[in-house]
């Protein structure tokens, strides 16, 4: 793993999102604690962790496929939760101003990119 | 020699004229006189027939009878093979478990494999029984028929919407299903609190209007928030447009869901 391109994944992401990046973590599957960050949130990143492992919970119990690249929370006040899933260990939760950028332009652009970048840092 | 049957030469012998001692002996036998006609009365007609009736009645009815005691005695026979059967059946089922349980014993790998069965028979069980709390709840609070929100998205979406379910978001039960099989949805139905109580204790703002999951084999999982209840969507990742849900059908769909429940 290579963390100085971690780092760039988290500005290439900056940049994509033109501001609409209000905070991220980026964390290794069970453990909870994030390695790279902007305006990090400990709290955030161990509680979504186990949200995930709730998600596929509940995907398996219910005969669904399971949890796939990743999931997004709309919140009040215009906000978006966006938990990135890689299939190497590895999960990237971000907060989004959804007032600054557009919904398609983080799912089409931003999340693609970020993945790419995240994916060359991790097998650097 | 003489042909005794052309003897006559054809012609017809002539009757004999009755003599006084035939017709005594006549009179004798029948007590009329010869020139008497045998007058039969109609009555005694009738009670022979009636006599021909009822024997034949009396036939049907005992091969009524004997066909009904056929039945009886099939019947009778049959419950006998059910009811050794059904003895045979308790006897196996008693039978297995201290079978189980023996070979459990000598084997501590298949004891701890025989507990796991035991465990999935048990939640099945337990299972079946939340499934029949579920219909009496159903039954007490007469869930409405939500058809017509699953109607509009089949219209709008066309072919990517694939099926949905709601949950009661005040018990977790699953109050509808459309074109989905959920096989355990108890971590499904509670998943929302899951998120709702991350939300809370990151001091992040709460859940609005949606949530989104992306899932293998090119499926997409959306969860719509209408007040108590959550939709659960599932639709084809590459052929759905999500801005359309989103912005267009969303209102729609939330507006068709109130009329619903305040029916």
């Amino acid at each position: 793993m290579n963390v100085k391109k971690l780092k760039e994944a988290v500005e290439i992401l900056k940049e994509d999102l033109d501001g609409a990046l209000l905070g991220c973590d980026i964390w290794p599957t069970n453990t909870g604690t994030s390695i790279v960050g902007y305006n990090p949130n400990p709290k955030a990143t161990a509680l979504f962790e186990r949200v995930t492992d709730y998600m596929f919970k509940a995907l398996e119990g219910a005969g669904f496929p399971a949890l796939d690249k990743y999931y997004l929370l709309d919140l009040e006040g215009g906000n978006l939760v966006v938990v990135l899933q890689f299939k190497e260990g590895y999960q990237w939760g971000m907060l989004v101003d959804s007032n600054k950028v557009q919904l398609g332009l983080l799912l089409n652009v931003a999340i693609p990119n970020a993945r790419k970048a995240l994916l060359e840092a991790l097998n650097d | 020699m003489w042909d005794i049957f052309n003897w006559s030469g054809g012609k017809k012998k002539k009757p004999k004229k009755k003599t006084g001692k035939t017709y005594k002996k006549q009179r004798a036998v029948t007590g009329r006189s010869l020139n008497q006609k045998t007058h039969v009365k109609p009555q005694t007609k009738i009670t022979k027939e009636k006599n021909e009736t009822a024997n034949k009645n009396d036939k049907s009815q005992k091969e009524v009878d004997l066909t009904i005691e056929k039945l009886r005695k099939e019947f009778e026979d049959k419950q006998k093979i059910i009811a050794s059967l059904e003895k045979k059946l308790k006897k196996k089922q008693e039978e297995k478990l201290p079978d189980e349980l023996n070979h459990a014993f000598d084997n501590p790998k298949k004891f701890e494999e025989s507990l796991e069965s035991f465990d999935e028979k048990y939640r099945k069980k337990s299972n079946l029984k939340e499934e029949v709390v579920s219909e009496e709840l159903k039954e007490t609070k007469n869930y409405q028929n939500f058809e017509p929100v699953f109607d509009l998205i089949d219209v709008e979406m066309e072919e990517s919407f694939l099926g949905g379910l709601i949950v009661d978001k005040a018990n977790h039960f699953i109050i509808y299903t459309h074109n989905i099989n959920a096989d355990d949805s108890s971590f499904l139905a509670t998943l929302i609190n899951n998120i709702e109580n991350a939300l809370k204790k990151s001091s992040f703002p709460k859940l609005n209007k949606y949530y989104l999951m992306d899932l293998e084999k090119d499926f997409l999982m959306l969860n719509l928030l209408f007040e108590s209840h959550i939709y659960y969507l599932i639709f084809n990742k590459q052929q759905t447009n999500l801005g359309l849900i989103l912005n267009v059908l969303y209102d729609k769909l939330r507006q068709k869901h109130l009329e619903i429940i305040n029916q």
